[in-house]
Formats: structure tokens, sequence, C-alpha cells
């Protein structure tokens, strides 16, 4: 097999990773090609709408494991490929010379043992930061139940490292990834965020920088597969908000069930629930960025988010006691909850409002989604919504509204 | 009735400034080198004199501040019509008001620089992934077609990243380039002819990056719409990835 077919089979088998993010690494050039953009760099949309920024490939889809979800399961009857350390950081200079990319993401099926997988990462990686004096941008996983030396390495060399959790309980791992434990994957996650954790004080006491090199300076990710086991949003929402708070991940990623197989035990979608994911993403948004709790946004009663609404505005509808609130005085906080405000804007009304009290043109001219917002606030002393337009006929006016029918979108600047 | 023609550089603007307040009267009109001809008024011209621009500069900045100056900077190099006086009233205000100004932002022309400046700004940061360069043996070639002069916002980015290569960053609308060269830029004018031809070596890396962004996605996510909203057909002519 040549590299061009090699490079078709393991990026077909890399894809169905979310991640693309390039962003969280201040990396220098350090005389050598390369350095990391700390808010990361698209280079293109391919056709599904989804952006490339980093090389996304698996040095091998060979895979020891038979997980019914995935593409490179043993079982599973496809073209097989193994690239070597060299080709992938001949072609990861080659590609990023030419301002292909920004980057590589390297991921791998297991071969052999989840030890010799790593083992040939870290050498990838080696040669990369060593022969090439590559200082771009490394995004590489940690195989579930490789060794925490291996983890290491790793973490020396990569700006991001992580290890995609795929399925949120362990009832479903065991039943579709028979060969995986809860353990081996929450056991290398657990490291890795008391290594950066770590690593962050140690570089604040270091006299010299390099006293301290960096482990994984862009953070800890991890992915979660939407649709292909039981799972309530409740359930996957709680999940990332614990794992936000215990492991200090970056980033949740949420991949959308794409049916690669017909195994019983997997649920026969007609087409990947992409409204569901996209709604986990805003939910998730709404944890990182506007102070909210999983809590808040769904319970045991309605375990699910309203796939018409947006997670924000069905908050703000089933707590319509916190509103109107005043623009001009609101705290942030607050500012941050009403529907069609978001961070960019919460904070340009923060800095305008301090010259002068603001009008409903302001807000406009600002950049606040005014036909949203105005059923939620006070300006100029006066409640901007219709009077007397509550409960369903408000929701149904939100609805109709929303000029666009709720679009399936990715949301991708990432603002770690 | 005062009318001033400057050389339509940032630098030229900064000596207008020069001149405005020097005597202390507000210009009715500002003119680039190529327009106004057919204005019956003579225009006064104002000759651009880079130590007094760099004066300028530095007085302006203390003033106001760093980031003043370059929302200023930013939506000049939008070169939209009008914007030239805009950015002109933006740091008189701005020099009456100190860094305050930065809060104004529902009032004019504060609330205008900043937008414009927010979109070169983006194009600027669309373009630090759109530019493909193309190895023709000798140099690193980038043809590009931006909206806004945005060449002397891409020379840094690219030169610390690529010091070890000798690049051209070619705006082939505005016939200007960077040149790249051992970590350091600079700007020049550039229309190459006969056109950069392709090396055999080049044509093979770009086979396999289509190839690469061709299997990168997702069949059962086919989504074309999203596609064109995140990249236009404008900025499409020079991706070696795409086929249109």
């Amino acid at each position: 097999m040549n590299t061009c077919d090699k490079l078709a089979v393991l990026s077909d088998a890399a894809k169905y990773d979310a991640s693309c993010s390039s962003s969280g690494s201040k990396r220098q050039n350090t005389s050598g090609t390369g350095n990391a953009a700390p808010g990361g760099i698209c280079h293109t949309w391919t056709e599904d709408g989804r952006c490339v920024s980093l090389l996304k490939i698996l040095m091998t889809n060979v895979c020891a494991y038979d997980c019914a979800y995935c593409v490179n399961r043993r079982s599973n009857d496809v073209p097989r490929a193994v690239f070597s350390p060299e080709e992938i950081a001949n072609l990861t200079m080659e590609f990023y010379r030419r301002n292909y990319i920004e980057g590589l993401f390297l991921s791998s099926g297991v071969l052999g043992s989840p030890d010799e997988t790593m083992e040939r990462i870290a050498r990838t990686l080696t040669l990369l930061r060593g022969l090439h004096a590559f200082n771009g941008y490394i995004h590489a996983k940690a195989i579930p139940g490789s060794s925490p030396e291996l983890i290491e390495r790793v973490g020396r060399l990569a700006d991001r490292i992580s290890v995609n959790i795929e399925l949120p309980s362990e009832r479903s791992l065991n039943a579709l990834a028979p060969q995986k434990s809860r353990d081996s994957i929450l056991r290398p996650m657990e490291y890795i965020g008391g290594r950066i954790t770590e690593n962050t004080t140690e570089r604040r006491l270091a006299v010299r920088a390099q006293d301290a090199p960096r482990f994984a300076p862009a953070g800890q990710s991890t992915q979660l597969i939407v649709g292909a086991s039981p799972e309530s949003d409740l359930t996957i929402l709680r999940l990332s908000e614990g794992l936000y708070r215990r492991f200090h991940l970056r980033r949740v990623y949420y991949s959308a069930f794409v049916p690669v197989s017909d195994n019983p035990l997997l649920p026969a979608l007609p087409r990947p629930p992409l409204l569901r994911e996209h709604r986990l993403y805003q939910a998730d948004w709404l944890l990182r960025y506007y102070g909210f709790t999983a809590r808040e946004l769904l319970d045991e009663s309605t375990p699910d988010f309203d796939e018409q609404l947006d997670p924000k505005t069905t908050w703000a509808l089933r707590n319509m006691h916190a509103f109107p609130v005043d623009v001009n005085t609101a705290p942030y906080e607050t500012l941050l909850r009403i529907p069609g405000i978001g961070v960019r804007s919460a904070k340009r009304i923060l800095s305008a409002r301090s010259c002068r009290s603001l009008t409903p043109e302001n807000l406009i001219r600002l950049g606040i989604v005014f036909s949203r917002a105005r059923h939620f606030i006070i300006c100029s002393g006066r409640f901007c919504g219709e009077p007397g337009l509550t409960g369903t006929y408000l929701r149904n006016r939100l609805l109709s509204g929303s000029r666009k029918r709720a679009q399936v979108c990715q949301l991708e600047f990432d603002m770690a | 009735m005062t009318i001033y023609r400057y050389d339509g550089t940032f630098n030229g603007l900064l000596c207008l400034i020069l001149k405005v307040a020097r005597d202390g009267k507000e210009p009715e009109g500002i003119l680039g080198p190529g327009d106004g001809q057919e204005i019956l008024f003579p225009a006064e011209e104002i000759r651009t004199d880079e130590a007094s621009a760099q004066n300028v500069f530095r007085a302006l900045k203390e003033r106001t501040s760093a980031r003043t100056l370059s929302e200023a900077y930013h939506a000049f190099l939008s070169e939209s019509p009008g914007m030239d006086v805009c950015v002109l009233r933006y740091l008189a205000l701005a020099w009456r008001e100190g860094p305050g100004i930065g809060r104004r932002l529902a009032d004019e022309p504060v609330a205008s620089v900043h937008e414009t400046a927010r979109r070169v700004a983006g194009e600027r940061h669309r373009f630090l992934g759109l530019v493909r360069f193309r190895d023709t043996g000798q140099v690193l070639y980038a043809p590009i077609e931006p909206d806004f002069n945005i060449l002397p916002l891409l020379g840094g980015h690219f030169s610390a990243r690529l010091p070890l290569e000798r690049f051209v960053i070619h705006d082939v609308r505005r016939k200007e380039a960077v040149l790249g060269y051992g970590g350091t830029w600079a700007l020049s004018s550039f229309d190459p002819r006969p056109p950069v031809r392709d090396t055999e070596d080049d044509i093979r890396v770009r086979e396999l990056f289509r190839s690469y962004f061709r299997s990168a996605a997702i069949a059962f996510r086919k989504n074309p719409e999203l596609q064109r909203s995140h990249l236009p057909k404008k900025y499409r002519k020079w991706l070696v990835e795409l086929d249109d």
C-alpha cells in the first residue's frame, strides 16, 4: 500500500473523533518549525461542514478490541493499514509547512498491547519534536490501559492529550466494549488530570522554565458518543460536569452515533442524532462559560433537552420568576442568563453602560439578539416585551421568532 | 473649506492628523491618491513623513492605549469608503477622552470603527488558516485574494512560524506581497510573470492532502450549507484541496 492509500484508510478510520481543536497552547517556536496559536486556527472545512485544523489520523486501524460502536472493531471487514512513525512525521511536516494544517492529532487502534501502541505514539512524537524541531500543535490519544510512564512521555511531547470515554455509563461499556473497563479509562484520565495540575504549580515555582518541562499545556479532553446507548441527556451532562470539576477537562466532545454496524445491541437509528448532539454542545457551553449547573438545566422529570428550543431559552421559560432583568443594572452573571445575550454581548453591555444608560437601539448596536432578549429585559425603565405574553404563547413566539428552523451547526470557536 | 489629500497609507493618515491638530480646523473632506478629481475646490496635499508619523503614533499610544490604535489600524486596513474619515474622528475623540473611549461602544464613531476592525481581524484570522503555500523549489508561494488589505497583519504570524523557509504571500488583486526570510518579513509590490510553476514534488503532497480532505468528511453528516457558511465561495479559489 502506498502512502496515499494508507492516508485514505487511516484518516477515514479517525474521522469519527469529533475533536478538532488546536487551541489552548502557547508553545513558541525555538529555532525550528511551527508554533501554537492560543486561540486555535481552522484551515479548511470538509463537505460535512466540520473544520480541519489538525491532520487527524490513526497510526493503525488494526485493533485487538471489538467495541460494537467502533468502525475499527476487530470483527469489522475493512481494509487495514499501519503508518510508521517516520511516515507520520514526514507527512505532518510536509502538510504543515504548506499551511494545510495546524498540527497533528494522533490516535490509534490497539496494535498488540496498549503499551506497544503507546510506545509507537511516543516514538512518533519524539521524532517530530526532536529530529524535525517541530513546535506546532500535537494532540495525542492515551490508549486505555497503557502505563503511566508512557503517558508521562507522551504528555511531555504533546500539547493536548485525551482518553475517550465514548459510552456514558459502566453498563453500556460492559455491553458494547467488553475489552475496556471503566477503570482502564478513568485511571489514565485521573493520572493526566493530576499531572496537569501538578505541572502548573511546578512551572509557577520553577526558577528557570526548562526546570519544569510542560505537561500537556493545552489540557485534557474526552469524547462521549450520543445515541449508541440508552443514557439520557441528564446522565450525559452530569458526567461532563463531573469531568470538568474532578479532572479539570478542557473540553468534552459529543459525537452523534453514526450507524457503523448492524450489531443487535445497537439502536437502529435512521440518521445520526445531530440535533441532540447540538443541544448537548449548547448545554456544555452553559456549564463552562455561563455558570449553569446540569441540575438547573435538566431534572428527572425532564431528563432530555427540548430539540425545538435551545437549553438556555428552555431554562428561562421555566424560570420566568427571574425575569425581566434590567440590563442597565444587572450584574454580569445575570446578564449571561438572558436568552439572546452571550458572553461577548454581556461584556459589551458592561463597558457601554458605564458611559451611558442603554436604550433598545444601543442594545441592537451592541449585537444582542433583541427579538429574543426583549421578552426578558427592562431597558430605559420599560419592559421591552409584550405585556401578558407568557407560557405557551411566549414559547410559540420564540419558536416562530427564530427565523430559521433549529439548525445543526458546529460550535467551534474555542475559548479555552 | 478645507479638503486634504493624502497618499492613502496609515502613516499618511497620521501625518494628516498632525496637520489637523496644528491647524485646529476639522477637515470637510479627505481624499485618497486617486479620488476626487471632479472636485472644484483645490485640496491641500499632505506630505507623508515617516518620522513625524512615528511621533504621532507614539503620542497617541501614550495618551490613549495600544488597543485603541490597533482598532484604528485594523479599521483603516478595511479600505472601505469613508473609513479614513471615521478613523480620524475616532482618534480625535480618543485624544480628548483617553483610554476610556473603548467603553463607548454604543456611540459613533466608536461603534463603526470597532465593528470594522472586528471584520478585518476576522478576515485576517481566517487567512491564517486559508493561506496555501506551493513549494516551487526555491520558495513557498501562496496567492490570496482577501477583501481587506490584510497582508501587513499576516507577515508576523508566518515569519514566526516558518523562520527556516523563504516564503511569499501574494495579494493577487493588490499586486503586493509579504516576503519572508529567516524569521523576518517585509512588504513589497509584487506582480510575477510568468506565473509561478508547480513542481512534481508539490503536486504529490497536494494530492495527499486532497485525498485526506475527501476521506475526512463523514458521508452521513453531509451538509454543504454548513460548509459554505464557514467557507464562502469567494475564499475557495486558491485552496488546493477543493476542485471548484
